[in-house]
């Protein structure tokens, strides 16, 4: 079976080094999704001090097949120095 | 073969000599089952409940695309379905993790000993309320502890069940499992059980060869959040 890894960046690069044999690339998306999922529910804060996190899946070469963008998007009333409202 | 189930028992309150004997004197049957089998299915009648010898099992569920839910795991003494006696018919399935060895018990002659031996009959009552704290502490960590903290936490309760039947310490036990079972148990994709892995091999355990080795208890202890009270290590009157 292939072997997929799974590279998360939030900032910090986070590889994966060993990689998960799965039988297809449809298998390696959903797991994607799944894993994407499962580490933004766990990392809230860390993601908010981001506002991104990337995951990419590589095949055994390196080789980008398929990635995962979130990222925030911050209306300017919330950006910058908070106003008292009188 | 059923001394482990004893020794199980025995560390939660003591058991008489006489109880002691009508269990090791339980009519049964061995038999071996290989790995992947099915023991039982969802769905089944039974009319007797099986005990673990050796070997590591699993209570499951699976759901229409094929996902599959662990419930529970069972090592060496565990008694995988006493609770059917009483509830006939199987509400999970139960799978062989690893080749194991089971002992059957009919469940007329459980009802036999709860017919004469109170204590006893208490003894086993208490053997599935073990689970069910179990299933607890494994419900609260499926709804709120992160990645790294359920497997964690899970290693640390293995840890402590293999102790009580004297298969395994704090230094380490078998664990013959694949990251897709971890997952199943740990309700994490595989491929996340691959990232908390090679997270948790990183100074706290070792994992190779169906062998866990831990390195770092204190820290396993703290990432997971564990505290042994759900598992009733104490002997008391019961």
């Amino acid at each position: 079976m292939p072997v997929f890894h799974f590279n998360i960046s939030d900032g910090a690069l986070e590889p994966d080094l060993r990689g998960t044999e799965l039988p297809d690339l449809q298998t390696a998306r959903r797991e994607a999704i799944r894993l994407l999922g499962e580490v933004l529910r766990d990392n809230a804060d860390v993601f908010w001090r981001e506002g991104r996190l990337t995951l990419t899946v590589t095949d055994a070469k390196g080789l980008a097949l398929v990635a995962l963008e979130t990222f925030s998007v911050e209306a300017s009333s919330v950006r910058g120095p908070t106003r008292e409202n009188s | 073969m059923l001394e482990r189930l004893v020794e199980k028992l025995a560390r939660r309150d003591a058991l008489s000599a006489s109880d002691r004997a009508a269990l090791l004197a339980l009519p049964r049957t061995e038999s071996r089952v290989r790995k992947g089998e099915v023991l039982v299915e969802e769905g089944d009648r039974v009319s007797e409940s099986t005990l673990l010898i050796d070997g590591l099992s699993a209570r499951f569920k699976t759901f229409g695309d094929g996902r599959r839910q662990l419930l529970a795991l069972h090592i060496a003494g565990d008694f995988v379905d006493l609770h059917s006696f009483l509830l006939k018919v199987m509400d999970h399935g139960v799978t062989a993790l690893t080749d194991c060895r089971i002992v059957t018990t009919p469940h007329a002659a459980l009802r036999r000993l709860t017919e004469d031996r109170p204590h006893l009959t208490r003894l086993l009552w208490l053997n599935t309320l073990l689970d069910a704290a179990i299933l607890r502490e494994w419900i609260a960590g499926l709804g709120r502890r992160p990645a790294l903290g359920r497997a964690a936490h899970l290693i640390c309760e293995l840890a402590v069940r293999n102790e009580v039947v004297g298969l395994g310490s704090k230094r380490g036990f078998g664990l013959p499992l694949t990251q897709a079972e971890l997952g199943d148990a740990l309700g994490l994709s595989t491929v996340h059980v691959n990232r908390v892995v090679q997270q948790l091999r990183d100074g706290l355990i070792a994992w190779e060869g169906g062998r866990l080795t831990i390195l770092d208890w204190d820290a396993l202890v703290a990432l997971g959040e564990f505290d042994p009270a759900y598992l009733y290590l104490e002997p008391e009157p019961r």
